[in-house]
C-alpha cells in the first residue's frame, strides 16, 4: 500500500511538474512575442535611421530587432506549441530569454535599467522550478562577458584595461541570484511532491470511503432486508421510546401503518391501557437495557389496532452511539407457542395418569397371576399329601387345578397380547373394562378354589 | 526530435550570425581623422577663458549620440566649472534642421556649462577634422589638443568607457588612460 501510494504520488508530482512546465513554456512563448515587437518597437522609437551626412537609411538595429529578434523567439514558440514540457523546450527558450537580453540592451543603446531584464528573465525562468533551466542562461551570461571582456573589454567594463577575472565579478552576480532562485526551484519541486504526496494520499482515502460507503450501502441493504422480511416485529425506538423505524411484519401483527406508527409512543401505540403491569415492566426493561449493554427479554401482552390482545415476546437491545443511545425491539406473537406449551401441558399429564394406570394394571396383574399359581401349588400340595384320599375330592382338586393352569394361560395369553399391543405402537389396553375382565376370571377361580385355596390366597394378598 | 536537433543547430548558427552582425556593427567606429593639434584659429567657436575647452560635434538626426551626450552629461556633472563644453550640431545637407524639436540639442541644452552651438556651424567640423559624429575634442588653455576620439564604448552605447575616463583624468589633471579613442556614430 505504501509502495502503491508513493507511485501514485511520483506519477501526480510528474504530471504536475509536466503541467507547470507547459504552462511556463506556453506564458514564455507569449514573452517571446511580445518582447519581439518590443524590441522592433524600442528600435523604431530610438534609432529608426542611421546617417552618412545628408544621406538616411534604416538603422541596423531596426533589421537586427526583426530579424535577430524574430529568430530569436521563433523556435521557443515553434518548441513551446509543439514540444511543450520537454526538457529541450524548455532549456531552448531559457537560453533564448537571456539573447533577448542582451538583444534588446544592445537596441536600447545599453542602458543601465535594460540590464535589469537579465534578472528579471531569471526569475521569470525560475517558474520552471526545474533549476537547470538557469545553467544555460548563466552560461550564455558568463561566457558573453568572458568573451568581451576578453576581446573588447571597453563594451563590457567601461575600462579597456579591466583584469583578465572581471567576468567572473559579473558573472558572480549573476550566480548570487540564481543561488536564490535554484534554492527557490528546489524548495518549489519539493512542495509539489508533497502536494503530490497529499494528494495520494487523498485518493487513497477517498478510495477507501467509497469502499466503505459501498460497504455501508451493501450492510444497509441487507439490514433493510432482513428487517423487512423478518418474521418478528422489528422496532426501532429512540431514546424517549418514540418509534423511529417499523418493518412490514410490525405492521402486519400490530395493524398500524408506519406512516402512523413513526413518532408514536411505543408503549402507549402497542400495550393495551389495562395491562399496567406490562407497561411497568417494559419501561424498566428499557431503563435497564439503557444503564447496561445487554440486552433483555421479556414477554407481555400487546393489542392490535382492532383491540385484539395477544401475547408478545419482547427482545429489547441498545443501539448506542457516541453520545445517544437507540432501542432496538424484536416482538414475536408467542399466541401459538403459548397454545402449543398448554397442549403439550395436558399431554403430559394425560401420559402421567396412563403410566399410574399402568402401574396399577401391572400390581393387579401379578396378583391375578398369583392368585391361581397359589392354588395350583396349594391344590397340588394337597394331592401329593393325600395321594390315598376319596378320589372324588382328589378329581375335584384336578379339576380346580387344571382350572387353573387353563385361567393362568389365559392371564398370560392377554398379558403377551397387551405386550404385542405395546410393541407395535398400538395404545395399551389399559382400560376398566380389561380390568373387569381379569377380575372376573380371578373370581371364578377364587369361588373355585375352596376355602383351603381361598384362606391361602387371603394370607398370600399383599 | 531528430528533426528538431538540426533545426536547433541552424537556429544557433543563425542567432551567432545575428549577434556577430550586431557585435560588428557595434564596434565599428567611425572615420577617423587626424584632428588640429592646436585650437584651429579660424574656428568662430569661441574656447573657454580660463579653462580647457572640450568640443563636441552631433550629427542632429543621429540616433547613436544620444549615448554621447548621457555620457557628456555625467562628465559635466562631475568636471563642473573646471572644462569649458562645446556642442556643436552640424546640420546635414539637404535637411533643414527645425532645431526647436531637435531631441538631441534639446538634451545637449540640458548639460551644465554647455555651449550649444546650432547656427552658423558651417566648416567648423572640417576646421577640427571631426567626421564621426560624438567625437570629442579637448585643448588645454593655450589651445593644445589633450585628447581626440569618442567617449561610448561602442556605437550608441552607454556606460563607463575608456574616453570619458581620460577625459576626466586630464581635466582633473591626472594620466590618461588614452588620449585616444575611436569614436562610434553616424558620419557628420
Amino acid at each position: 500500500m505504501v509502495n502503491e501510494n508513493e507511485t501514485r504520488a511520483e506519477t501526480l508530482f510528474n504530471e504536475s511538474f509536466d503541467e507547470n512546465a507547459r504552462r511556463t513554456d506556453r506564458m514564455f512563448a507569449v514573452l517571446m512575442g511580445l518582447q519581439w515587437f518590443a524590441g522592433i518597437g524600442a528600435a523604431i522609437y530610438l534609432s529608426p535611421f542611421a546617417w552618412e551626412g545628408g544621406e538616411a537609411y534604416v538603422h541596423p538595429h531596426v533589421w537586427l530587432a526583426v530579424l535577430l529578434g524574430g529568430a530569436l523567439a521563433s523556435l521557443p514558440i515553434y518548441l513551446a506549441n509543439f514540444h511543450p514540457g520537454s526538457t529541450l523546450t524548455r532549456h531552448v527558450i531559457a537560453l533564448s530569454q537571456v539573447l533577448f537580453s542582451s538583444l534588446l540592451i544592445h537596441v536600447s543603446g545599453g542602458r543601465l535599467e535594460t540590464h535589469f531584464h537579465v534578472f528579471g528573465s531569471l526569475a521569470f525562468l525560475a517558474f520552471y522550478r526545474d533549476w537547470t533551466v538557469l545553467v544555460p542562461a548563466t552560461a550564455v551570461v558568463a561566457v558573453d562577458h568572458f568573451v568581451r571582456g576578453v576581446f573588447w573589454p571597453e563594451t563590457v567594463f567601461g575600462i579597456a584595461t579591466a583584469a583578465p577575472w572581471r567576468w567572473v565579478e559579473h558573472a558572480a552576480w549573476v550566480i548570487y541570484e540564481d543561488v536564490f532562485l535554484i534554492m527557490s526551484c528546489l524548495s518549489g519541486a519539493e512542495e509539489m511532491r508533497a502536494q503530490a504526496a497529499r494528494t495520494a494520499e487523498l485518493e487513497r482515502t477517498n478510495r477507501e470511503v467509497k469502499d466503505r460507503t459501498t460497504e455501508l450501502e451493501s450492510a444497509y441493504r441487507s439490514k433493510d432486508a432482513i428487517v423487512e422480511t423478518a418474521l418478528d416485529a422489528v422496532i426501532s425506538l429512540d431514546a424517549g421510546g418514540k418509534i423511529i423505524a417499523w418493518n412490514t411484519r410490525a405492521e402486519e401483527m400490530f395493524g398500524r401503518t408506519t406512516e402512523e406508527a413513526l413518532g408514536a409512543e411505543l408503549i402507549e401505540t402497542i400495550i393495551p391501557a389495562q395491562a399496567s403491569d406490562d407497561v411497568e415492566r417494559l419501561n424498566a426493561c428499557l431503563v435497564a437495557v439503557a444503564g447496561n449493554s445487554l440486552s433483555q427479554r421479556i414477554e407481555v401482552k400487546a393489542s392490535r389496532r382492532d383491540g385484539t390482545i395477544f401475547p408478545v415476546e419482547f427482545a429489547i437491545a441498545p443501539i448506542r452511539a457516541a453520545d445517544s443511545i437507540n432501542f432496538c425491539a424484536f416482538i414475536r406473537d408467542i399466541t401459538v407457542q403459548q397454545e402449543a406449551a398448554k397442549s403439550l401441558r395436558l399431554s403430559k399429564e394425560a401420559a402421567e395418569s396412563a403410566s399410574h394406570a399402568k402401574s396399577a394394571f401391572l400390581a393387579n396383574m401379578s396378583h391375578e397371576i398369583r392368585t391361581p399359581l397359589n392354588a395350583i401349588l396349594g391344590f397340588a400340595h394337597l394331592l401329593k399329601e393325600n395321594l390315598n384320599g376319596d378320589p372324588e375330592e382328589r378329581r375335584s382338586h384336578l379339576h380346580t387345578i387344571h382350572d387353573s393352569g387353563r385361567h393362568l394361560l389365559t392371564l398370560i395369553n392377554d398379558v403377551l397380547d397387551l405386550s404385542s399391543a405395546d410393541g407395535s405402537g398400538s395404545p395399551p389396553l389399559l382400560c376398566p373394562r380389561d380390568h373387569r375382565r381379569h377380575d372376573f376370571h380371578f373370581e371364578s377361580s377364587r369361588s373355585r378354589a375352596g376355602p383351603f385355596a381361598r384362606i391361602l390366597l387371603e394370607e398370600r394378598r399383599p | 526530435m531528430r528533426g528538431v536537433g538540426v533545426f536547433i543547430a541552424a537556429w544557433v548558427v543563425l542567432v551567432v550570425s545575428g549577434f556577430g552582425v550586431l557585435l560588428n556593427y557595434g564596434l565599428t567606429p567611425g572615420a577617423n581623422t587626424d584632428a588640429p593639434q592646436q585650437w584651429p584659429s579660424h574656428s568662430k567657436i569661441v574656447p573657454a577663458a580660463a579653462q580647457p575647452t572640450l568640443v563636441v560635434f552631433i550629427h542632429p538626426f543621429c540616433p547613436c549620440s544620444r549615448a554621447t551626450l548621457h555620457e557628456l552629461q555625467i562628465l559635466a556633472a562631475r568636471c563642473q566649472g573646471r572644462v569649458g563644453i562645446r556642442v556643436v550640431f552640424k546640420e546635414p545637407a539637404g535637411h533643414p534642421v527645425d532645431w526647436a524639436k531637435c531631441e538631441l540639442a534639446n538634451t545637449a541644452k540640458t548639460i551644465p556649462n554647455a555651449v550649444v552651438l546650432t547656427n552658423g556651424t558651417q566648416g567648423e567640423s572640417e576646421l577640427f577634422g571631426a567626421a564621426t559624429s560624438g567625437v570629442a575634442m579637448l585643448f588645454d588653455r593655450n589651445g593644445k589638443l589633450l585628447f581626440h576620439g569618442g567617449i561610448t564604448a561602442s556605437r550608441g552605447h552607454e556606460g563607463d568607457n575608456l574616453g570619458r575616463s581620460s577625459l576626466m583624468a586630464l581635466i582633473e589633471g591626472r594620466e590618461p588612460g588614452s588620449a585616444c579613442t575611436p569614436a562610434f556614430g553616424c558620419s557628420l
